[in-house]
């Protein structure tokens, strides 16, 4: 991972001017994922389908994430309606209009810690984490890497729920797709991202601080 | 020979006891330490008794460790390891500090049957509002929510996840503690804690059990601080105080014991030489002790380590009579130990009597500790005495000594001191000096009942507490509501009515939170309403749209049954174990005990409890408090009984006159020693008042001795109480020196009082007026 950082600016520079190639060509085939460190801010897009059984069709919603690595999760509900969920480690803030409308702590509900986990473990690239609560599995070809996620418990509370997870990507995740007992599948999918050094509006810095009261 | 007989058939006796203690002490010392253990029950209120009986029972069980380390794996490595010893070891029944898989399962299943009728206060509020479209869209937002908390088989159980949010309502408890996939962490300065916390199996006041627990921790703690040098184990848990009480306790028993009984043994040798004195007065001590163990064993089965602490300072009143008798050798006119006997016989006779009814007034105090005191030391010094009357003469062959020793010599100059006419300036200095002192600490004399004062004893064990507190969000509480109904579902409808009110003190501060039994099973008929509004004004208005909108097929299957959730139901698992411990229920009446935390305004909860005489606010350590504020004033008042029922005494062999003057020196002492205790910042509290009781006894013996004696035989009882006070003072002023503030206070007041109550003595026995025998 520490070569394929060097090697994108090495690549950038001998390849100067001469002509502008595209991200997927300078990284060519990477097998594991960039990683976003503490102290940057991956931002980007995402669409949600969840298959339940049951359900005549998936439900659908996409909006837009902030993740600060260490500090949280913002993620932004645009369609089928606005709402803003902050999750970090110690737990979820929900905010309806910009008010909190509901606060849960991770205490009280031991799937959450999991859940931001994943979710920040999947988006910042760094799944060493995932290795306590999980089977990892990774490969990769010329289309990108995948990792594959089983609980190394199963019958753990906060695992109860999930049978295994996939995640994919080119370069930052693309794709997350939860698979559930009963039947039910979640699809995340995510594009757009843009990774920069801290850049957190004022307004998001003051919902990762709410959200870690 | 009749005495002869006599001491023979004492001597066996003694010998047999002795050997039957033995075979006592062998099967097991049954010692108890907890100070509470010395206070009486509250017949007054049972039901207010059995509650805080309980409770009090199970949080004295209760123990918690943060283990942590910079290292967040080489903490949770090390609690592992900690409740694999601990499980091991028995001594501990169950862990609470693992998240409990089986019991969140286990609540669950428990509600699933009747979750239509259970609702969290906010979803209610929002349904009698009329605002069933904003638990829809609560609903929709879990459906669409990140990662998808509700899932399609709860979804068709419960369409609005009215259970999740109702279960998620619950009070919990460690509220700072984080999940750690079954571990519960906090962090602070970089340092990763985990708990370990769970309950003991067995008493924490036992000695045995302390010793095993505590071993078990001390060697685990060693072996992982061994392996990570990092490691800090913080504990909370009455254990630990009662294992550091019971530890000091029996410290200062053996130092206290040792220190008075080598000293009195060495002022013996100094002042009478030779080995026999020795032998003769550790036998009488001795047998005084031995009895008074066994007989407070017979009688109360168990020895209370405090009445142990008292009672060996015993020592230094039994040790009187044998001095009574030793100062006679400095009599020439009482050459052979027939004479010596006669001569004290009668001043040991009204000594002891005086001093048995100072500690009979104790047996008359409910408490069942002062009894076993009072018991013991009644036992020690009766036996101690009848030894000195019964076998001194038996075995004294002392010739009488030289006249004009010069210990004799030098007690001669007390009685000078209040004989003399050239002394009056001294002794009027003397006088006015003290009523100085005792004006001086009328002003600074304050009372102090608070339990915290009295059991406070390791500031470290404190600051651990503390620490655990903070770092856990769970105080101890030790108050509650005790609420009363006659029956469950009344009771669970009147503590509905109760939360609003206490909801509101949360609110303002006044409380930092409770715990009801009714969070975890509302009342029939709220489960009915909440049925109502879900039916009405959730389902009827919103279902089918609700549906529709997110293109659910099937019809969900959530239940309105004709049973109801009731506290019987519940499973002993996880958070309803809470339940059991908080229902106090007796036959024909309900009964529920309220936790209250962090009570900030004590008249605040008063005043919104008052009014129904069925709440009760308990405070179990103000109760304690107010408990020794009561008994210390029944102290004062055994006090005066002590003093009423001496004086027939004192004025059948003195007239009342001298009556009176052979008290006073006692009565000076007992109004004196918390004056001047008081000047240099000792509070007045139970502890004190009992030492005065003593004092008073002590202090008569001292009178007697000295109304007892006369002409050239006065040096020699000044002699003799001059040591009998230094024994004393050796004895009970060692205890001024102790770590625990109870023994402290006693033996300050001792201390003190016994000083004046000498010095005053040879006041009570003016040789112009003495009666000749």
């Amino acid at each position: 991972m520490r070569i394929h950082r060097y090697i994108v600016p090495v690549m950038a520079a001998a390849l100067g001017a001469l002509t502008i190639l595209s991200d997927r060509a300078a990284i060519a085939a990477p097998v594991a994922p960039q990683t976003v460190v503490a102290g940057e801010v991956l931002r980007g897009h995402f669409v949600q389908m969840r298959h339940l059984a049951g359900f005549t069709k998936p439900l659908k919603s996409e909006g837009s994430f902030v993740l600060s690595p260490g500090r949280g999760l913002i993620w932004h509900n645009e369609k089928p309606f606005n709402s803003t969920a902050i999750i970090t480690g110690g737990g979820i803030l929900q905010l309806a209009n910009g008010r909190e409308a509901m606060r849960l702590s991770a205490s009280k509900l031991p799937g959450l810690a999991q859940l931001y986990g994943v979710l920040s473990a999947a988006l910042s690239g760094n799944t060493g984490p995932l290795q306590q609560t999980f089977a990892v599995t990774q490969s990769g070809n010329e289309d990108g890497w995948r990792i594959e996620l089983k609980p190394l418990n199963p019958n753990s509370q906060a695992m109860s729920q999930v049978k295994g997870l996939v995640l994919k990507g080119s370069r930052y995740v693309d794709s997350v797709e939860v698979e559930r007992a009963g039947g039910d599948v979640d699809r995340i999918a995510f594009s757009d991202h843009k990774a920069s050094k801290a850049d957190l509006s004022p307004e998001e810095a003051a919902q990762l601080k709410a959200a870690a009261k | 020979m009749m005495r002869r007989l006599g001491a023979i058939v004492w001597i066996l006796a003694i010998l047999a006891a002795v050997a039957y203690l033995g075979v006592r002490l062998a099967a097991g010392v049954p010692l108890e330490s907890n100070i509470l253990a010395l206070l009486p029950r509250q017949e007054h209120d049972a039901s207010v008794q059995l509650a805080s009986d309980r409770l009090a029972d199970s949080l004295s069980r209760r123990f918690g460790f943060l283990v942590g380390s910079h290292s967040p794996e080489k903490a949770a490595a090390a609690a592992r390891a900690l409740v694999a010893d601990l499980k091991q070891s028995g001594t501990v029944t169950a862990f609470n500090s693992t998240v409990d898989q089986d019991a969140q399962h286990k609540m669950g299943a428990a509600y699933f049957p009747y979750r239509a009728g259970l609702l969290s206060d906010a979803d209610r509020t929002t349904l009698e509002a009329g605002h069933g479209y904003s638990l829809k869209d609560r609903a929709l937002s879990s459906l669409y929510g990140v990662g998808g908390m509700a899932d399609s088989r709860l979804m068709a159980r419960d369409p609005f996840f009215l259970l999740p949010s109702y279960m998620l309502s619950l009070p919990a408890s460690q509220i700072k503690l984080a999940v750690d996939g079954d571990l519960l962490t906090a962090r602070n300065g970089g340092v990763t804690y985990v708990l370990v916390s769970g309950d003991l199996s067995g008493a924490p006041y036992a000695l045995d059990f302390q010793k095993t627990f505590h071993k078990v921790v001390a060697d685990a703690e060693a072996r992982l601080k061994a392996a990570t040098p990092d490691l800090t184990v913080i504990r909370t848990g009455a254990v630990f105080y009662a294992h550091d009480a019971a530890q000091e306790a029996l410290d200062e028993t053996s130092m206290i014991g040792i220190a008075s009984l080598v000293g009195t043994l060495a002022l013996i040798l100094i002042v009478f030489g030779g080995i026999r004195p020795i032998m003769l007065d550790v036998f009488a001590i001795g047998s005084g002790i031995l009895c008074a163990f066994l007989g407070t064993l017979i009688i109360f089965g168990q020895v209370h380590v405090l009445s142990l602490l008292f009672g060996v300072s015993l020592i230094g009143i039994s040790v009187d009579y044998s001095l009574q008798y030793f100062c006679e050798y400095f009599d020439p006119d009482a050459p052979d130990s027939e004479t010596r006997l006669r001569r004290v016989l009668p001043g040991l006779a009204i000594g002891l009597a005086t001093t048995l009814i100072g500690y009979c007034t104790l047996l008359l105090a409910p408490f069942p500790g002062l009894k076993q005191v009072a018991t013991f030391s009644v036992i020690g010094l009766s036996v101690s005495c009848f030894t000195v009357m019964l076998c001194y003469p038996l075995f004294d062959r002392h010739r009488p000594s030289e006249p004009g020793n010069r210990f004799v010599r030098i007690a001669a100059a007390h009685w000078r001191l209040w004989e003399s006419r050239p002394l009056r300036i001294l002794r009027v200095i003397l006088i006015l000096g003290l009523g100085a002192a005792a004006v001086g600490g009328i002003t600074r004399l304050h009372v102090d009942d608070d339990v915290h004062h009295f059991q406070s004893l390791s500031p470290e064990l404190k600051q651990q507490e503390t620490d655990f507190a903070r770092l856990t969000g769970t105080p101890a509480g030790t108050q509650f509501l005790l609420i009363r109904a006659a029956n469950q579902e009344k009771l669970l409808q009147k503590e509905e009515r109760l939360q609003v009110r206490l909801s509101g003190l949360k609110h303002s501060g006044a409380i930092g939170d409770f715990t009801a039994i009714t969070q975890f099973v509302p009342s029939i008929a709220r489960q009915k309403e909440n049925r109502a509004l879900v039916r009405d004004r959730l389902l009827a208005p919103h279902l089918t749209g609700y549906l529709a909108d997110i293109g659910f097929g099937g019809t969900p299957d959530y239940p309105f049954p004709d049973q109801f959730l009731t506290p019987d139901k519940l499973p002993d698992a996880g958070p309803f174990a809470l339940v059991k411990l908080l229902d106090v229920s007796g036959a024909g009446e309900a009964a529920h005990v309220l936790l209250l935390e962090d009570v900030r305004n004590a008249s605040a909860v008063q005043a919104a409890t008052a009014g129904d005489s069925a709440i009760r606010f308990v405070s179990l350590a103000d109760d304690c408090s107010s408990l020794f504020g009561k008994y210390r004033r029944y102290a004062i008042a055994l006090l005066a009984l002590s003093v009423v029922l001496m004086f027939p005494l004192l004025a059948f062999r003195y007239g009342i006159f001298r009556g009176l003057r052979v008290l006073a020196p006692s009565l000076l002492a007992v109004v004196l020693a918390p004056l001047i205790g008081a000047l240099v910042g000792i509070p007045f509290t139970f502890f004190n008042a009992m030492a005065l009781v003593l004092v008073l006894s002590v202090g008569v013996d001292y009178s007697v001795f000295c109304a007892e004696t006369g002409g050239s035989r006065k040096p020699v009882t000044t002699l003799a109480i001059a040591l009998a006070a230094a024994g004393t003072i050796l004895a009970f002023g060692m205890l001024a020196f102790s770590r625990v503030f109870a023994v402290h206070a006693f033996g300050m007041t001792m201390l003190i009082g016994i000083f004046i109550a000498w010095l005053f003595a040879p006041a009570a026995g003016d040789s112009a007026t003495r009666r000749p025998r």
